[in-house]
């Protein structure tokens, strides 16, 4: 195999098959006409205040995965925004802080607020606490002084600028010193009200940005950025009951409120019918969220120079070294997106697809360099059928 | 008084028992129709159950409401003497699961002429002033009526308005015009007879408007339509399937079967510049309660081939010309 891609100048084949998420090689490239709105929105917003909400919306394999995934490790950290991705998130608003919480993981997540916090424990020789996290998680326990450190975490919680609610910071202070116990998050951790909950009832939006809050600091960043992606797919299950739906809208009102108060932004993607039905349920929320269509962006389809240009980088992503001629389209023809379908070459999703089994057979098969036409139109056809064609009625 | 139409009146079972009537000028009584209607014709309802007496006496008692039977001496019979029932009766052809479509054009005209449906519900779609009309008038300007359901006080509560004219309006706040007037009349004209179009709107509600009964499909007017609203300057131009169900629905007075079946015509011919953009189901129907009230908010959208609910579409600007071809649209 890796002779016939020597064959096509390339090292492997730079198209994902699946053509859904992101390469993991090199850097993520975006075209101008999608990257320009978005760098306008996060410049005008880290000067001034406001809402910090952005909408994309886009169809199934329009590229809104990676716009996100672009933002996240390419845009937002040169910014010092922490980035935090989500799929599906889910009706309700802690299954956000439960989503968010099981990606840090508890052990991880603990650990870095008890490092900011450096909690001290009175009347203890601080030899016996030792110097690591768990070394002091052991020592509460065996000491018996989970009441001491929780009393003490809550105290720093405060002095730290994390929260001033006392029941938030006896939960966060839990949340710590029962790691050693429990080290890592349970879904009921997230059930509000119920027994051993880490989060506290009907303080919803106070403890999310609490935890904002602790992730911002912890992290020694300038603010936190929700990406989340998926946003139609809000429920698991096919039909939303309507506390459901009302509690998708009061998250949505939940999370721009945050964005406001807080060192927090927030961008979704969706498609575009889940932004038309959003905006007829709640047009004010809807208004709000996008800043009155300013915070909204459609992603384009790719024209002609971009699917080229897409197409080059990942192709230069997979040459050999000292290939000079990085901009090359080689297997493919020069003429390329000439050579495919309107439907196609505008889809990123429909483009990488037809290069990856292109470049795939190639690799395996004696197919002639550059591709053909025939073999082109061959891939598309096999692809994306065309619908028969069928009589006028009446 | 009680309301007498009801959404369990199957036109097509109407048409049977008219046929069965004819037969029998001197008429006939409620129990030979009961025992025709169970044991000979077999007639079954939508659910397929065999139809019980209350339905044969909805049956009746529509038919007879409608001007097409009437009573004498206890015995039902064809009232032959009305123009429009003689032709009724020369137009119908019993035996077919479903009407014809000149049976449905004389129900629907039954239908409109009738007062009570009139009064209860399709004067609400009519402009102001106009209060004498036939199907003919209703179809050519008749304009979109909205229903929507809300909690007053805990009591269920519907309200029906004219959108253009919103001083139009109707409340429903009993079972018996409930079931009269949104699961007997709506449905006639929707599901029965098909010269109302429906489609449910998140946050506003039900959106009926009058369609033609019959038309081609492509629908000329509607690829006009679609050519004009391209943007030449765009590479593709993008269309919310909804927005333009409910802007050149109630314009073209044109059928959602029609429009949809017009766009997927286009589609197939012309794959490469029409790209159908699937919803996410679940969100199609976000504040569906029930099974049913799934079915009727993903009426609004179109199912390809592939079984895809599609919301949107994007058009290439290339379409602009060949749907200029004479071989597409016929100047």
């Amino acid at each position: 195999m890796a002779e016939g891609f020597a064959r096509l100048n390339l090292r492997f084949n730079p198209f994902e098959p699946a053509a859904s998420g992101v390469p993991i090689v090199n850097g993520l490239w975006v075209p101008e006409r999608w990257a320009s709105p978005l760098r306008r929105f996060l410049d005008e917003m880290q000067r001034t205040q406001g809402t910090k909400a952005f909408a994309i919306l886009g169809e199934y394999g329009s590229g809104k995965t990676y716009l996100l995934r672009w933002l996240e490790r390419e845009e937002l950290p040169k910014r010092r925004i922490r980035a935090f991705f989500f799929d599906n998130p889910g009706v309700q608003f802690y299954d956000l802080a439960n989503a968010l919480m099981r990606q840090l993981g508890r052990e991880e997540f603990a650990k870095a607020l008890w490092e900011f916090l450096g909690p001290r424990l009175p009347d203890f020789q601080s030899s016996l606490f030792g110097n690591s996290f768990q070394e002091w998680l052991r020592s509460v326990k065996k000491y018996r002084r989970e009441n001491d450190a929780i009393r003490e975490l809550s105290q720093r919680i405060r002095e730290k600028g994390i929260a001033d609610d006392e029941e938030i910071r006896h939960k966060f202070a839990r949340l710590i010193v029962e790691t050693y116990e429990q080290p890592y998050f349970q879904y009921k951790d997230f059930v509000a009200g119920r027994r051993g909950s880490l989060v506290p009832e009907k303080e919803e939006a106070p403890y999310f940005a609490a935890i904002l809050r602790a992730l911002r600091l912890t992290g020694g960043a300038e603010s936190v950025a929700f990406l989340i992606d998926e946003f139609e797919q809000v429920s698991l299950q096919k039909r939303l009951t309507k506390r459901q739906a009302h509690e998708y809208l009061a998250t949505m009102k939940r999370l721009i409120n945050l964005t406001e108060r807080e060192q927090f932004w927030i961008l979704v993607a969706m498609t575009p019918q889940a932004a038309e039905i959003t905006e007829q349920l709640e047009p004010a929320l809807w208004e709000r969220f996008i800043s009155h269509g300013k915070h909204r962006f459609q992603i384009p389809p790719l024209n002609t120079e971009e699917a080229t240009e897409l197409v080059a980088h990942r192709l230069a992503a997979a040459r050999t070294e000292g290939d000079s001629d990085a901009n090359s389209l080689f297997p493919f023809p020069e003429n390329l997106v000439e050579l495919l379908q309107e439907d196609i070459y505008s889809s990123p999703r429909r483009l990488v697809k037809v290069c990856s089994i292109a470049v795939a057979r190639a690799a395996s098969e004696e197919i002639l360099v550059p591709f053909t036409a025939e073999y082109l139109e061959q891939i598309q056809e096999e692809l994306y059928p065309r619908p028969a064609q069928d009589a006028p009625s009446s | 008084m009680a309301l007498w139409m009801r959404g369990s009146v199957s036109f097509v079972a109407l048409r049977e028992l008219i046929g069965y009537i004819a037969q029998h000028p001197e008429g006939v009584r409620p129990k030979e129709m009961e025992t025709w209607a169970r044991e000979k014709a077999r007639l079954r309802t939508q659910s397929g159950k065999l139809v019980s007496k209350t339905t044969i006496y909805h049956y009746r008692n529509t038919l007879r409401h409608l001007g097409i039977l009437v009573v004498a001496n206890g015995r039902y019979q064809i009232a032959k003497e009305q123009p429009l029932v003689f032709k009724l009766l020369e137009t119908i052809r019993t035996g077919t699961p479903k009407l014809l479509p000149q049976e449905r054009e004389l129900f629907a005209r039954f239908v409109v002429q009738n007062p009570d449906c009139r009064e209860y519900f399709f004067d609400l779609f009519m402009p102001e002033g106009i209060t004498d009309y036939d199907l003919g008038g209703f179809l050519a300007k008749g304009q979109p009526v909205v229903w929507r359901r809300m909690e007053i006080e805990e009591q269920r509560i519907e309200e029906l308005y004219n959108l253009e004219h919103r001083e139009k309006r109707r409340w429903i706040r009993s079972e018996d015009e409930r079931q009269a007037i949104l699961y007997g009349v709506r449905y006639w004209a929707r599901n029965e007879l098909g010269f109302i179009e429906e489609i449910f709107l998140e946050g506003t509600g039900g959106m009926m408007f009058p369609v033609y009964l019959g038309g081609p499909v492509p629908d000329p007017r509607i690829l006009k339509a679609l050519q004009e609203a391209i943007f030449p300057q765009e590479e593709w131009t993008f269309f919310s399937l909804r927005e333009i169900a409910t802007t050149w629905g109630p314009e073209y007075r044109v059928s959602l079967k029609r429009l949809y079946g017009t766009l997927q015509w286009t589609h197939r011919q012309f794959p490469q510049y029409v790209v159908f953009i699937p919803t996410s189901e679940s969100f199609a129907t976000i504040t569906a309660t029930s099974p049913q009230a799934e079915i009727y908010h993903l009426r609004g959208y179109l199912r390809d081939e592939k079984g895809r609910y599609i919301s949107h579409i994007r058009v290439h600007r290339k379409l602009k010309e060949v749907l200029l071809w004479p071989k597409v649209l016929p100047v």
